[in-house]
């Protein structure tokens, strides 16, 4: 996979300890039976402020204890999607040989409120772990709705807990900087869509036949020794007086190419569709095991159709990656050409710009601003069109 | 079980102990009746999912506070006022469980409860119940903190970690250890009497003033001492002044308190006093009650219950002459009755230790002039002395034979008059003491020692009636007579000379000793353990004030006792043994740990013995159900059976080693073959599918049974 790999178990960097209000809830009624027991001088209650500042106690200990231990793990080597659940996994262990470490909840620290980026766009990831044994470890999941394509930067991770009375929050902090990468979104197209899409990449199979084991006639030729009896064309051997056999052509590649003509001017929600409206046509051919490639003019970008789940998936983290403000600039320039290597085959363009007429041929064009003819009408799909149009991601 | 099941019975148990608290020490059954609708409430919400929507809780919650309103507008604050709020809004509370907060919520009004019962009363069970709470609270607040971290969500109901209760559990010990070391440091090192009632009076701190008490006993009916009440007034621990023990329990201590000699319309009272001054008396301090030589004594410890800052009537027996307060009070100097009064400068327990005389009286000098009073009582007197053969007149008669007078009169009172508790008052206008002397001729412990000091004055032997205790009821365990409200007595002290008292008791013996002797049965033991039990918390913790305090910890470096002291004690004597000593203790250190380690290891042996017998015993249960559950299904395959015995009757039975569709494929016949394979393929649903029989494969069953049979 093309995110960064898990990492090893990183140590705590710091530790911090909160006073919440159950614990000056305690302090309260802990000063509250002090007061009590000097005013009334009932010993029951000395006993008990002496519990309760014992309880005190060893919450510290207790809760001091079973973090020191902690070691974390992080993995997000799992590529999300724009508008789907995206999944951060935890391992946590605890080096502790005596002390078990419970009620323990991880969580992504967002940098400050206003510093904007990508935190904007991304829920903090969150996790609960309920026990880990002494020298044990457990594993955890933290579950998000990215809203926008790209490398969300993770960095420090804090695991903190309430445990054992809820008086204290006490935490730890794990720096463990890794880069999480969220694919643009899955819109669900139309049938009739896909229908086409098979169509094109048949048609584009413009490559010359060559003999094989497909189902296609290729042509005939004379017996040679090891060919297959069965194989032998009897009427025209008759013919001729030779022993001929029949020759079957290869299976023809089913190829594609999707172009992605960036370059909206009006609105750079346009682009965001674009970009995810490629992604899903994508997608789709790799389902229907159509061997599709991927031109972006503006980047420069090609990769040659083939018939492989990484190459879709490299296709994927580049338009994950695209970074639409560095390229402003050559889009102003419009220096954008079809790829050659695209002229031959079969191709979608997909085109953010409608106003500009389609100066390319040899395929179909999809433009973006009638992409509802092309995506089901789906609440999903207007769901996460709306997000990507409203320029949010 | 899963986290969730285990927290709700914590918490449910926790949340029923602090109401249980709150009921016990306020007394009251309607807060004990509480008990199972939070049961009920707690199983409903488990169980069903129940819960009352939101405008019901609105909607109560607004009772509440308007009862609370009214509650305030309507005088003080109390305690009580407080509790019974928390306690309001509990029982609405647990119909509104939502989410984890409200759980917390819970759990903190049952600390609250907690408090509130200590604030009330500081009875052994309230502290029993306090102590019982603390683990009960600590393993529920953690479990709390798991159950409200995973939520209600789809990990909620799974199956609790490998090893989580039993690290649980360990926590658990650890904090009860920890928070009670801390506690019982606090417990002991924080100072007492500082800021006694700064805020007003916040609920009862001390037990109640149970002596009971008066300076007057009224013989038409009504006041006196009689009491049915088991309620512990005092204890008493009696020694000889070399410390060795008198209590028993064939032995009788009469603790006189007040002493009534006047009479005058069936009314004892004390004589009038002109003024009480009191003496400011420090816990330690020791007061001599008599100038005379003191010889062999009797050393009490009486530890009163209650003692209020009002003097108050302290018991000792005859003849008090030492009195050493073991608590601060203010001292009445005795009059010439030697009655000893106090008050307490810290109302509550109250301890002294008084030394009584048993020397041998010097020899008698001369009579105290009594003045008789003329009347049937006296006539009766007389008569009695003279049938004992004793001259009833005291010019007549020597000063020697009044002792036999007074017996006398004391055996003539026990012999015919019959003792009951049931006290009928006198007529009107009728003298009560005649009227037990002549007419009823049956009475309580006050008639009798009415009617003897009234006779004893009219046969010229000076009398006065006593009031106190008959420390019957002697508690072996703790080495320690415990003394109730019934056990008060009254009696009669005669002067068999001038300032020779002697006590007389002409109440019957036997009756005495049925009335007040408990029985000694399994009950009477049960009750003595925890009376022991008791003593021993009031002793100990209840009363636990600055004097103990600073006995305890040896404040004072002077002290020959006490912690530090002790450590100073220790300390010198490794100075002096060195390395020997040292050697020494640490082998015994060394016998000690073996002997603790070999006693844990084969208890924590034992235990997990017993478990892995339960262990086995349970899976054994399982075993024989799950064989119970395959015999009752299998009755529904007995055609199987059936096809068994038919084809054993045809000479071709199926060979035991060989699997029933194996052998169908064995068969000959095509038709029996089928008829075969069918009913082994239903044997084999019921027998390993696991799966019961339809009507239909039954028809289908009995069709192949009956090719099979027809061969």
């Amino acid at each position: 996979m093309t995110t960064d790999a898990p990492t090893p178990p990183a140590a705590p960097v710091q530790r911090r300890y909160h006073f919440h209000w159950p614990g000056v809830t305690y302090v309260i009624v802990t000063l509250f039976l002090a007061v009590g027991a000097l005013n009334s001088q009932n010993n029951l209650l000395f006993a008990t402020l002496g519990v309760a500042m014992g309880g005190l106690l060893v919450s510290g200990i207790i809760s001091g204890w079973s973090l020191m231990g902690l070691r974390l793990e992080r993995d997000v080597s799992t590529a999300g999607t724009v508008g789907s659940p995206m999944q951060v996994r935890y391992v946590l262990h605890n080096v502790n040989r005596l002390m078990p470490s419970m009620a323990l909840n991880i969580e992504e620290v967002r940098p400050r409120r206003g510093t904007g980026g990508w935190w904007e766009y991304f829920d903090t990831p969150r996790a609960f772990v309920a026990f880990i044994g002494p020298r044990g470890r457990a594993r955890a999941r933290a579950t998000v709705t990215p809203l926008r394509r790209g490398c969300p930067p993770l960095r420090y991770v804090r695991v903190w807990s309430t445990f054992p009375f809820g008086l204290a929050k006490k935490s730890m902090w794990f720096e463990i900087p890794q880069g999480a990468l969220v694919y643009p979104a899955d819109l669900r197209l139309r049938p009739e869509f896909l229908r086409s899409l098979s169509a094109q990449s048949r048609l584009g199979s413009g490559e010359e036949p060559s003999p094989g084991h497909g189902d296609e006639f290729y042509g005939l030729r004379e017996y040679a020794a090891g060919d297959n009896p069965r194989r032998i064309a009897w009427k025209p051997s008759a013919r001729t007086g030779t022993l001929v056999i029949r020759q079957h052509a290869a299976p023809a590649p089913v190829r594609l190419w999707v172009v992605l003509r960036l370059g909206s001017r009006a609105h750079a929600g346009l682009d965001e569709v674009s970009i995810a409206l490629a992604a899903s046509v994508l997608r789709q051919a790799e389902h229907q095991a159509v061997a599709v490639g991927l031109a972006v003019p503006l980047t420069g970008a090609v990769h040659a159709p083939r018939r492989d789940r990484r190459h879709v998936a490299r296709m994927l983290e580049d338009l994950a990656r695209l970074d639409l403000a560095a390229l402003a600039e050559s889009r102003a320039t419009g220096a954008e050409a079809f790829p050659a290597a695209a002229r031959r085959g079969a191709s979608i363009v997909i085109d953010a710009d409608s106003d500009t007429p389609p100066r390319w041929g040899g395929g179909s064009r999809v433009a973006v601003k009638q992409v509802r003819s092309v995506v089901l009408d789906a609440p999903e799909n207007s769901r996460l069109l709306a997000l990507l149009a409203g320029g949010a991601a | 079980m899963t986290l969730a099941a285990r927290y709700n019975r914590l918490a449910c148990a926790l949340v029923m102990l602090g109401v249980a608290a709150y009921a016990t020490a306020a007394g009251s059954m309607l807060v004990l009746l509480c008990l199972p609708v939070i049961a009920a409430a707690w199983y409903a919400r488990v169980k069903h999912g129940w819960m009352l929507p939101r405008l019901a809780v609105n909607i109560l919650l607004t009772g509440v506070i308007g009862v609370a309103v009214y509650r305030v507008l309507g005088g003080p604050v109390s305690v009580d006022t407080i509790a019974e709020l928390v306690l309001l809004i509990l029982l609405v509370k647990l119909w509104d469980r939502r989410t984890p907060k409200d759980d917390g919520q819970l759990l903190s009004m049952a600390v609250f409860m907690g408090i509130a019962a200590m604030l009330t009363s500081i009875d052994l069970v309230v502290g029993a119940e306090i102590v019982v709470m603390i683990p009960l609270l600590a393993a529920s607040v953690m479990l709390f903190q798991v159950y409200a971290g995973r939520g209600d969500g789809p990990g909620a109901a799974s199956a609790l970690p490998r090893g989580f209760m039993r690290h649980v559990r360990s926590l658990v010990a650890l904090t009860v250890m920890c928070t009670a070391v801390v506690g019982l440091s606090v417990f002991v090192l924080m100072p007492r009497g500082i800021g006694r009632d700064r805020f007003g009076n916040w609920g009862m701190t001390y037990a109640r003033n149970v002596s009971g008490f008066t300076d007057t006993v009224t013989l038409t009916g009504g006041g006196g001492v009689i009491s049915q009440s088991p309620e512990v007034v005092l204890t008493l621990q009696v020694r000889t002044s070399a410390g060795v023990s008198l209590g028993g329990e064939q032995t009788i201590h009469y603790l006189r308190g007040a002493v009534l000699e006047r009479y005058e319309g069936g009314v004892w009272s004390a004589a009038p006093e002109p003024s009480v001054t009191t003496i400011d008396a420090v816990a330690g301090n020791t007061l001599l009650l008599t100038d005379e030589p003191i010889r062999v004594t009797v050393d009490q410890t009486i530890v009163l219950r209650g003692l209020g800052p009002q003097p108050d009537y302290l018991f000792a027996e005859w003849r008090p002459v030492r009195l050493q307060y073991h608590s601060a009070a203010r001292h009445v100097p005795p009059n010439a009755a030697r009655v000893l009064r106090a008050g307490a400068k810290e109302p509550g327990r109250f301890e002294y230790t008084v030394s009584s005389s048993l020397g041998i009286d010097d020899e008698p000098g001369e009579r105290s002039p009594v003045r008789p009073v003329e009347g049937p009582i006296a006539d009766l007197a007389r008569r009695v002395l003279r049938n004992a053969g004793i001259d009833p007149d005291p010019a007549a008669r020597p000063l020697g034979q009044d002792m036999d007078a007074a017996r006398s009169l004391q055996d003539y009172l026990r012999n015919n008059f019959r003792y009951t508790l049931e006290t009928e008052a006198a007529p009107a206008g009728r003298d009560p003491v005649e009227w037990f002397l002549f007419e009823r001729k049956a009475g309580h412990c006050e008639l009798y020692a009415a009617a003897m000091t009234l006779m004893c004055r009219d046969v010229g032997i000076n009398a006065r009636l006593v009031t106190g205790y008959v420390a019957v009821e002697y508690n072996a365990p703790a080495d320690q007579y415990v003394v109730r409200a019934s056990n008060a007595h009254a009696w009669v002290e005669a002067e068999l000379g001038r300032g020779r008292w002697r006590r007389f008791d002409p109440t019957p013996s036997d009756e005495l000793a049925r009335i007040h002797r408990p029985a000694m049965g399994l009950l009477t033991r049960l009750r003595n353990w925890l009376d022991a039990m008791k003593f021993a918390w009031e002793r100990s913790v209840v009363s636990f004030d600055e004097a103990t305090r600073a006995r305890v910890i040896g404040a004072d470096r002077d002290d020959a006792e006490g912690l530090f002291p002790a450590v100073d004690r220790f300390l010198a004597r490794v100075r002096a043994g060195g390395p020997r000593l040292l050697g020494t203790a640490l082998g015994a250190g060394a016998m000690v740990f073996v002997v603790c380690a070999a006693t844990g290891s084969g208890l924590v042996l034992l235990a997990h013995m017993m478990r892995r017998r339960g262990t086995l015993a349970r899976r054994s249960r399982g075993v024989r159900g799950r064989e119970a559950e395959l015999a009752q299904r299998l009755t529904q395959v007995r055609f199987y059976d059936h096809m068994l015995e038919a084809l054993t009757k045809q000479g071709r039975g199926k060979p035991a080693w060989r699997p029933p569709l194996d052998f169908a494929g064995s068969v000959d016949d095509a038709r029996q073959a089928a008829a075969v394979r069918s009913i082994a393929s239903l044997y084999y649903a019921v027998r390993f599918g696991g799966s019961d029989l339809d009507d239909a494969q039954r028809r289908d069953a009995e069709a192949a049974l009956a090719v099979i049979v027809k061969g």
